[in-house]
């Protein structure tokens, strides 16, 4: 991984901070949901005391009743509205809890639902039988043999009168409610009680029937029963909850007192629903101003909605919303009916709103027995968008700040391995220059650690390079501090030679002699290099023809070197080139012998000109005999270096190769030095720059 | 009268090695260790020719500054330097400052005393009216041997001894090819090939000085040089 990417995962680290940032929001708002709750718990058990004891204002019968709903008991749902009475049951909330169920056997059975508005209850019954018989006509109601189906209701009144009424249509459509009265000598007649009204309606599979009746007409006890004939005039089946003997009501009606909706209205305030409930759960009566779920939140913008899913506000509810019109949640009425307050976050369902209900027991006195429940709920979309609000905000700004992180960490990145990567190539460059080292280094004036390493490796460079320089010159200095002694030798041995000798004398002078005339020799090679560095220094160039001049050296070698052969290669026809010719021709002498010492007699040196596009011309010589020296190939054009076995054969420096190199230089190439690719010899390589 | 040589030069032992051989040549040595011991010397009275080091001493380029003022003392008084440099730098603003010859210590006592006795005779040639037999004619080069003077197209060419002894091995045999070392020993001169072919280079010059159109001197790769009419 480079240092890059280490720098950049780092910088993700960042990320941290809108992590922080949703941690922190959550914390803020589950401690503003704490406070509300609570504040929502005294409001709930305020309003639950002030209705301690209040049974005449809780509920229509004036009494608590002492034990929760039984399956023959009603519990009329809180409407909005007032349904219309047409035999049709889509003007009814869609509930479960409410609906009482009575059967007959398989293919018969009554479905019950009650509802109070305002002054009425309201009766939607959904019978299943095979068919709905209408009376014979609207009058003969008590003709045995013309009866259809029919619905008997029982009603115990508030002042404990029961009295029992049968509700029969002759066709579909509206229905006329009637009382059996028994007159003298058993004879009975049907009195119209035009105070109850109601439709029925067949439907596929059975019939369907809504009841109107004042709840005035109501007290405690409620029962409903349905007749049903297979044939007019037919034996009927009876099922209900009125006592199928003799209609007797068992049932009880748990319905709020008219009261107490306005009541509760009291405490209405926006996004807040008050309810009171019995200690079975069912709603007596509600005051609703809890906000209908915004529209906002499809102008919320993608980011908020990201965020939110980031938090997964739906993990907060507790559980999910009793769904149904006319039910508290179950857990707090429980809680409640236990005499136990009780908050709780709470998810709708359908709307994926969350609100924070609050629930507490009404009394009958300070320590006495629950009477009912009053829930309090508050939506929590007011704090909701504001914790939003913020952590949006927030997470915006954190992000803002993770990318300006990030980005300065990838751009300072970029920048410390550009300097490294500077650094590598300048050192590599500075040590693949061969003889001269460069000890300019970037980055050497940044006062920080790099800025150090680049100073070091500068100064170590530069010691490397003043020592190499020094042993590059030393051959040069040598020769010249060498070449007055040695004057001072011979001159000496020359007038020597002048004096009165003996002959023995003689031919050891005639050593001595030898012995300078060669040590003139050493020197001359060891200033070689110096020299043509010096001409290199004076060196003018001129256009002259390459091939010729290779064509005239070769000449001269062979008659040079004669127990060699040399092939030479050129183009055809003049190959002009602008340089020093007389340096080429060094460059050329020192290749011939190196290839002439390295090369078996008899053997043919080979040179060749070849083009290299139009801007470059490639000098190569190639011999056999011994293949490079492993590891020595890169050396091989420096400044004193030679193989062992060049040295032990004659007197040369090392020199030869490194002046071929200075001499490609001057002209803008370079040398190299490659074993043939059969192995039986070895190739020097010199490109020149044409121009 | 015996002719004199004054030696210019800081080590002992070259000194009085070189100043034994002019004394066995017959000539009256005085010799010098330093530029102020000569130069007070010097003022009193001139010697025939003076040999100098270029480094004195504690002055490496002592020996130049001696030569200039012996020019501005005497424009005819030969003066070849003798040196254990052998860079061309030194050559060049030696010979610019009017030397007569730039020679190297390699250069044996034969050798230098040949130069010297060349340069005696050419003084002395320089005395008398030019001799025709001692003229060498080449198309428009004309070489007089006695006073080493050079003329092309009748204008002289001022050359150095071993420029003019290069040149005369050249044009002996117009035409031949003369390789390096021919030209070595034709000017008595132990140089290596950077060296001549800075000589040639120099003597190219000198004529084109005196003629642009100057291609005489024909180089042959590897072989050496020519001189073409």
């Amino acid at each position: 991984m480079t240092i890059r990417q280490r720098l950049l995962w780092l910088g993700l680290a960042t990320l941290a901070l809108p992590w922080a940032g949703c941690q922190y929001a959550r914390e803020m708002e589950s401690s503003l949901r704490a406070a509300e709750q609570q504040g929502l718990l005294a409001v709930a058990q305020s309003i639950a005391t002030s209705l301690q004891g209040r049974t005449d204002l809780l509920y229509h019968s004036g009494a608590a009743p002492r034990t929760p709903a039984g399956p023959l008991d009603f519990e009329p749902v809180p409407l909005t509205s007032d349904p219309v009475l047409d035999g049709a049951s889509d003007d009814w909330p869609s509930v479960t809890h409410n609906w009482r169920r009575f059967d007959a056997g398989e293919s018969r059975s009554l479905r019950v639902l009650t509802g109070v508005h305002e002054h009425y209850l309201y009766v939607l019954l959904d019978v299943t039988d095979a068919k709905l018989i209408f009376d014979a006509s609207d009058d003969a109601a008590l003709d045995r043999d013309a009866m259809g189906d029919r619905i008997w209701l029982g009603l115990i009144s508030q002042a404990g009168i029961e009295t029992h009424y049968f509700v029969s249509g002759w066709t579909a459509g509206a229905v006329r409610a009637r009382r059996i009265d028994a007159r003298e000598y058993g004879r009975q007649i049907a009195i119209d009680e035009p105070r109850i009204e109601g439709a029925i309606q067949p439907r596929n599979g059975g019939w369907i029937a809504e009841l109107k009746i004042p709840l005035s007409m109501v007290g405690e006890g409620f029962g409903i029963l349905v007749d049903d004939r297979d044939q007019r005039g037919g034996e009927p089946v009876s099922f209900g909850s009125l006592s199928t003997e003799d209609l007797s009501v068992h049932g009880r009606l748990i319905a709020g007192a008219e009261a107490l909706a306005g009541y509760l209205a009291q405490f209405r305030q926006p996004g807040v629903r008050l309810a009171a409930a019995s200690i079975g759960g069912a709603v007596l009566a509600e005051a609703d101003a809890l906000p209908v779920p915004s529209e906002n939140s499809a102008v919320q913008s993608l980011l908020s909605r990201l965020y939110r899913r980031l938090l997964d506000r739906n993990g907060l509810a507790e559980r999910g919303i009793e769904r149904e019109r006319g039910r508290l949640d179950a857990v707090q009425v429980s809680d409640a009916a236990a005499g136990r307050s009780s908050t709780a976050l709470l998810a709708t369902t359908d709307e994926k709103r969350l609100v924070v209900a609050a629930a507490a027991p009404i009394r009958a006195s300070a320590s006495g027995p629950v009477i009912g429940v009053l829930q309090v709920v508050q939506s929590v979309d007011r704090w909701l968008v504001l914790r939003d609000h913020a952590l949006t905000r927030l997470l915006n700004l954190t992000l803002i700040a993770t990318a300006i992180a990030s980005l300065a960490i990838f751009g300072f990145a970029a920048w410390l391995s550009w300097r490294l990567g500077r650094l590598q190539r300048a050192s590599e460059s500075a040590l693949s220059r061969e003889g001269s080292l460069r000890t300019a280094f970037p980055d050497q004036d940044s006062r920080d650690e790099l800025g150090q390493v680049a100073r070091s490796f500068s100064a170590l460079l530069g010691r490397l390079d003043a020592y190499t320089s020094y042993l590059r010159t030393l051959a040069g200095k040598l020769a010249h501090e060498i070449r007055t002694p040695l004057t001072i030798v011979r001159s000496s041995l020359e007038n020597l030679e002048s004096e009165q000798l003996p002959d023995s004398a003689r031919l050891y002078m005639a050593r001595a002699r030898e012995g300078s005339v060669r040590l003139g020799a050493i020197l001359q090679a060891m200033g070689a290099a110096t020299r043509v560095e010096e001409a290199i220094g004076h060196a003018e160039r001129c256009l002259f023809d390459l091939t010729e001049l290779l064509r005239s050296g070769t000449q001269a070698y062979r008659t040079a070197f004669v127990q060699h052969t040399f092939e030479l290669t050129t183009p055809s026809g003049p190959y002009p080139m602008r340089g020093a010719p007389e340096l080429i021709l060094q460059l050329l002498d020192k290749l011939i012998e190196n290839a002439v010492d390295f090369s078996p007699p008899e053997a043919a040196i080979r040179l060749r000109l070849e083009p290299d596009g139009t801007d470059w011309a490639v000098i190569s010589v190639e011999n056999s005999g011994p293949l490079l020296p492993v590891h020595a190939a890169g050396q091989l054009f420096e400044s004193l270096w030679q193989s062992r076995a060049a040295a032990l054969s004659t007197t040369h420096f090392g020199l030869g190769l490194y002046i071929v190199r200075l001499i490609a230089e001057f002209h803008g190439g370079s040398a190299q030095a490659t074993d043939l690719p059969d192995g039986t010899g070895v190739r020097l390589r010199v490109v020149l720059r044409r121009a | 009268m015996k002719k004199s040589i004054a030696i210019v030069e800081d080590e002992a032992a070259i000194r009085d090695n070189y100043a034994a051989a002019f004394s066995r040549e017959g000539y009256a040595v005085r010799s010098y260790a330093n530029r102020v011991e000569a130069r007070a010397a010097f003022a009193l009275r001139l010697p025939d020719l003076v040999v100098i080091d270029i480094s004195l001493g504690d002055e490496p380029e002592g020996g130049f500054e001696l030569c200039r003022e012996l020019r501005s003392q005497s424009p005819e008084l030969p003066i070849i330097f003798l040196t254990a440099r052998d860079s061309e730098l030194d050559a060049v603003s030696g010979l610019r400052l009017g030397a007569d010859d730039f020679l190297t210590k390699d250069l044996s006592l034969a050798h230098l005393s040949a130069r010297v006795n060349a340069l005696f005779r050419r003084v002395d040639a320089l005395r008398r009216p030019a001799l025709a037999e001692q003229v060498l004619k080449r198309g428009a080069l004309t070489l007089d041997t006695e006073r080493y003077q050079a003329q092309w197209k009748s204008e002289v060419v001022l050359l150095s001894l071993t420029e003019f002894w290069i040149v005369h091995a050249l044009t002996r045999h117009a035409g031949h090819v003369k390789n390096r070392q021919q030209l070595m020993d034709a000017a008595s001169v132990v140089l290596d090939d950077n060296t001549i072919t800075s000589q040639i280079k120099r003597i190219r010059r000198k004529f084109v000085a005196v003629d642009a159109t100057f291609d005489a001197i024909h180089t042959v790769y590897g072989m050496g040089y020519r001189w073409l009419e």
